[in-house]
């Protein structure tokens, strides 16, 4: 599955990239390709494009503040979470991510 | 991006320690840890590193979450990028302002000197951090028994990460 994911975090800095690390190991190890964003004090770094977003079967937000640029994921379904979810259990984020979007899907 | 600075490149032989006891809170480790930084000349004043290290403390917490945490400290006291190394043999409690510390008994302490543009201070951080994801890496970091084990396993990780 082609997944795009946006990781921030409130205060500890290296959160955001602990958890954009555990969502491109747990992605995979699933077997899924995975592009990620880091927000933070350098910006939007790894930057998605729109198109990376519009093409994306699965949009993760793993933020614990407002996410930048908001406006390219309009009319995406969007799975958010904090960024110690995404770091404590990013395998299951992203298998309970997908069973979401099916079951709004459905 | 600017020039990338490896995690194995400022862990000196003696700025690390594998066999801590008897720490029971951050502040006797990060005493420790600040005295091997100033033994080995990364630093110029324990006292004003030690300052660093509390004004960042105060910002938002440094635990990362299983048995790691990584206090770091910006300052014109430290004469060049340094990291620090400790392995306790009994955990103790982390505490943080907000109450959302942990068990800790694996502690990275950075060194950073205030030249230091605060991109590179961030992707020094950065690095460090999505090493601590890979769970081998945690595994080797209780199981190396000497600096060179502890470089090597730093280095295997980091190639991951390329």
């Amino acid at each position: 599955m082609k997944i795009v994911a946006v990781t921030s975090c409130a205060t500890g800095i290296a959160h955001s990239y602990m958890a954009a690390e555990a969502l491109k190991k747990a992605a995979k190890e699933l077997g899924d390709v995975i592009k990620i964003e880091v927000q933070g004090a350098l910006g939007l770094e790894n930057k998605l494009s729109s198109r990376d977003i519009q093409e994306a079967e699965l949009v993760i937000w793993a933020v614990d503040v407002g996410v930048r640029e908001k406006e390219r994921f309009k009319g995406k379904i969007i799975v958010q979470l904090g960024p110690n979810e995404a770091i404590r259990n990013a395998k299951k984020v992203i298998i309970e991510a997908k069973n979401k979007l099916d079951n709004d899907q459905s | 991006m600017a020039n990338q600075l490896s995690i194995s490149d400022v862990i000196l032989p003696n700025t690390i320690d594998l066999d801590v006891t008897g720490v029971q809170n951050k502040d006797e480790i990060f005493q420790h840890m600040v005295k091997m930084l100033y033994r080995a000349d990364v630093i110029g004043s324990e006292r004003e590193f030690l300052k660093a290290i509390y004004e960042r403390e105060a910002l938002g917490p440094t635990y990362m979450g299983d048995l790691i945490a990584i206090p770091h400290g910006k300052s014109d006291t430290v004469k060049r990028t340094g990291i620090a190394f400790c392995r306790c043999n009994e955990s103790f409690y982390y505490s943080t302002k907000d109450g959302d510390g942990g068990d800790t008994s694996l502690v990275f302490m950075l060194a950073i000197p205030d030249q230091m543009s605060a991109d590179d201070y961030i992707r020094i951080l950065a690095k460090l951090a999505r090493l601590l994801v890979y769970p081998d890496f945690i595994s080797d970091l209780n199981r190396v028994k000497s600096y060179s084990h502890l470089i090597d396993a730093i280095k295997d990780c980091e190639r991951l990460l390329e």
